[in-house]
């Protein structure tokens, strides 16, 4: 049997690599696919299916796509149920020796796409890894196209029941396991039975009880926003967090900057809401269609941005349980609500600011362009009004927003000198850099466009101090620019001139100044635009650095947002700020179903009271014929209660 | 599953949703797992969640009267000729067999729900129509059919074999067959 090609052996060492992916294999200006991987690509995204010889006698199955338009086959993969390796070109295939250097840079994965495309820009987009061990759980949860990292554990009795639970709250997009848990079948049925979640299974291995990788590398927090210090207890939680993080590893292949906090969570912090009570009261996803409308989060959302968005889903998840907690937030609507011109300053501001989550998660993983730099330049400039805005505020949670929001004037002002306003999308091809930011930039800017007048200059200045009249400029691609003296005046040629080439009746020279002027502009061009990439690079990682100030800034932003929303939905809607305490009491009058109500035509809704309590009126017994509104009262009631502990 | 993880779960701290528990299951079943929920719920050393409990069983409005902090609540309902109004409104005390009972105390519903209401008793005829038609199709929610069926099942439940008479049994038949109409 003859030999495979060495570009195709190249290709089945990587393809056994990444055997459970399709690998995207660069091609010069396409992503091509071989055998097995191109047989299934071209079904899946209706290529057509060529051949390309690979050194036997057969030709290899081959299909490929665009590489500019690779996004969009990648995500119908993803979507598909498939994960993709992406091997790219590691150099030029210009300058290479032999067959180009080629590495898979990144494995797209439905837990971690970060193409803006396949993103849900409301929605957090998670991955989560469980690690199971005996009786016990460790979950740990990230979205890394914002950077949210969290992480618990289940010893409690009746885990399972807590993991779903678990699962529902988050509900995942893809979940990483230890192989324990992959080979408890009836397990993982249940959690495919009840989730569309694509399950990876990860070795055993990689779930390490080492601490010191997480503890150098991030921020560990508890629920209380203080350090984590007994971390003997926290145990599962770390096999569970080394997993995800060597398999976020396996398939970023960098170093995420943005992911650099992980949030130790008690699952009793939260109302605990079990998977079925979530469904089936269509808190943030309809139980039929899993959309968004005619859910809670449908009538309580009129967030202005996308974190707003994000964050709103995630209290709606996670209803709390402290009462402090709740006043604080409960307070701090009351007062967006009552001042509407407050509340009004802060939404028009609000709406101007983009997602700096996913735009700090684009940096991080240098993808970031110079619009996406704009574009956070633009959302940090909003800052200073919302923190001038902030401190007249007169509540707890809000003063304490004012306290954290960091107005990051460095970071803007830093976006402001460097990138122009209207930057093109690529950032390889220059026109990013602004005038004044760098002296290098500006001077081959000047000597691109400017560099016909300069030789035009030297040619008017060399006639004048050497009298040759008719002297003239001219260039060739060999010798590039020269002066041209005809014969008849060679006797005034100065010193300091070079001679290049002798024609007949003609000598050609150069000068000193010519050279310079010639490399200048010869060279500009190139230069101009790899100098400014690296500075754009530069520039990219300066504010890479500063990620954990903007994340926070970004934090403080939605979370104004969702309270800013509360206070809008409960003006337009009539909603009264709850009396929460501990008296085991739930005393409704006039209760309205929040989404029920907004269905139905304006003020046909009938209310109706409640009232429950710890002793005379534990257990009401309902009934009454289908149809009549039993279902209706009682969720209710349930969404009520929910409501009031969620702001 | 679910039933069986709130009972393990639920505290005096939870508020508990049972929306017609023991559905499903056939009618006599349905109903005794109905009470012994509701008797666990209510006992506060297993469990005393606040507890909203809808069913169809109206022999769970007896649990008013024997266990203390239960009470009873229905829907209220108009009876209009022959058409049924929901009036949607939320009262003290249960209903018994007939819906009309309580109805004749409420006013003041807004014509736009009266309307609906009608379209949605219509549907709801057809379907009870269609249901019977259909007599192997009782399980899911019950509606009056499987209401007749949940009674005469209870009747025959109450008789004690040991005891019964030939007369009796016939007697008891005679009972099932009046239900029946």
């Amino acid at each position: 049997m003859a030999e495979f090609s060495p570009m195709m052996q190249h290709y089945l060492e990587i393809k056994e690599k990444y055997s459970d992916c399709l690998v995207f294999y660069r091609l010069g200006d396409f992503y091509e696919m071989f055998f097995d991987d191109a047989v299934t690509a071209s079904r899946e995204l209706e290529l057509t299916l060529t051949g390309r010889d690979c050194g036997q006698e057969e030709r290899a199955p081959m299909c490929g796509v665009p590489y500019h338009a690779a996004d969009i086959y990648i995500s119908r993969l993803i979507t598909k149920g498939y994960k993709v390796a992406i091997c790219e070109q590691l150099e030029d295939p210009k300058k290479a020796v032999g067959i180009v250097k080629r590495d898979v840079i990144r494995v797209v994965t439905p837990g971690t796409v970060l193409e803006s495309n396949m993103l849900d820009e409301k929605k957090n987009n998670y991955i989560m890894s469980i690690y199971k061990t005996g009786l016990f759980f460790g979950i740990a949860i990230c979205d890394i196209s914002t950077g949210d990292f969290y992480a618990s554990q289940i010893k409690e009795n009746n885990n399972f029941i807590k993991l779903l639970d678990e699962i529902a709250r988050f509900t995942p997009a893809e979940i990483v396991v230890n192989e324990m848990l992959f080979d408890s079948t009836e397990e993982i049925n249940k959690i495919k039975e009840r989730f569309e979640v694509f399950i990876t299974k990860q070795k055993e291995e990689s779930f390490g009880e080492d601490l010191d990788i997480i503890s150098q590398n991030f921020t560990l927090l508890k629920d209380s926003e203080k350090p984590v210090e007994d971390y003997k207890n926290q145990l599962f939680a770390i096999c569970a967090i080394n997993g995800l993080l060597e398999y976020l590893n396996q398939t970023q292949k960098i170093k995420l900057e943005h992911i650099n906090t992980i949030h130790f969570y008690t699952i009793s912090r939260y109302m605990s809401l079990d998977m079925s009570a979530r469904r089936n009261l269509e808190i943030t996803e309809r139980m039929r269609d899993k959309g968004k409308k005619g859910t809670l989060l449908w009538v309580l959302d009129k967030t202005s941005t996308a974190m707003g968005g994000r964050h709103l889903r995630r209290w709606l998840n996670d209803p709390l349980i402290d009462v402090f907690e709740i006043k604080q937030r409960l307070e701090a609507v009351q007062e967006l609500k009552d001042n509407i011109i407050f509340r009004g300053d802060i939404i028009a501001s609000l709406k101007k600011v983009y997602d700096i989550e996913r735009l700090i998660g684009k940096i991080s993983f240098g993808n970031a362009n110079g619009r996406d730099m704009i574009s956070l330049k633009n959302s940090m400039k909003q800052l200073p009004e919302l923190k001038e805005l902030l401190s007249k505020s007169k509540c707890h949670l809000l003063k304490n927003l004012y306290l954290r929001l960091d107005e990051l004037k460095d970071m803007s002002e830093l976006i402001e000198s460097a990138i122009i306003d209207d930057p093109p999308i690529s950032v390889k091809d220059g026109g990013i850099i602004k005038q004044g930011y760098n002296q290098d930039v500006d001077r081959y800017k000047k000597a691109t466009t400017e560099g016909k007048q300069w030789i035009i200059n030297i040619e008017a200045k060399e006639k004048e101090s050497t009298g040759i009249k008719n002297m003239k400029v001219g260039f060739t691609k060999v010798f590039g620019y020269y002066l041209e003296v005809t014969k008849s005046y060679l006797s005034l040629v100065p010193e300091r001139y070079i001679r290049k080439q002798t024609l007949t009746n003609c000598e050609r020279y150069v000068t000193e100044e010519l050279k310079e002027v010639e490399n200048e502009i010869l060279g500009a061009e190139e230069k101009v635009i790899a100098l400014e990439y690296d500075l754009f690079v530069e520039l990219r990682s300066k504010i890479s650095k500063e990620i954990e100030r903007i994340q926070k800034s970004a934090y403080v932003v939605s979370t104004l947002d969702v309270l800013c929303s509360f206070a809008a939905v409960a003006e337009d809607l009539n909603y009264i700020m709850p009396i929460v305490d501990n008296s085991g009491e739930i005393d409704i009058k006039d209760g309205r179903h929040p989404v029920i109500e907004k269905m139905l035509p304006s003020g046909s809704f009938v209310q109706n009271d409640t009232y429950l309590n710890l002793e005379s009126d534990r257990l009401s017994i309902i009934t009454g014929p289908n149809m009549a509104g039993k279902s209706t009262y009682m969720r209710q009631v349930a969404l009520i209660t929910l409501m009031a502990q969620v702001r | 599953m679910e039933v069986s993880t709130i009972l393990k779960e639920a505290t005096s701290n939870s508020l508990v949703i049972l929306d017609e528990i023991g559905r499903g299951t056939s009618t006599y079943d349905g109903l005794s797992i109905a009470w012994a929920v509701a008797e666990y719920i209510a006992d506060r050393e297993k469990c005393g969640a606040k507890t909203l409990f809808a069913t169809h069983y109206h022999e769970l409005t007896e649990l008013e009267s024997k266990i203390e902090g239960v009470k009873n609540y229905s829907i209220a309902v108009k009876e209009k000729g022959e058409d049924i109004i929901f009036l949607r409104k939320i009262i003290r005390g249960g209903t018994d067999e007939s819906y009309g009972i309580h109805v004749a105390k409420l006013a003041g519903v807004p014509n736009k729900v009266v309307t609906r209401a009608n379209e949605i008793l219509k549907t709801l005829e057809r379907k009870i129509t269609v249901k019977k038609e259909d007599k192997k199709n009782v399980a899911g929610q019950l509606d009056m059919y499987n209401y007749k069926l949940a009674e005469i099942a209870h009747t025959i439940d109450k008789v004690d074999i040991n005891e019964l008479t030939p007369i009796d049994a016939l007697n008891v038949l005679v009972k099932i067959k009046e239900k029946l109409k």
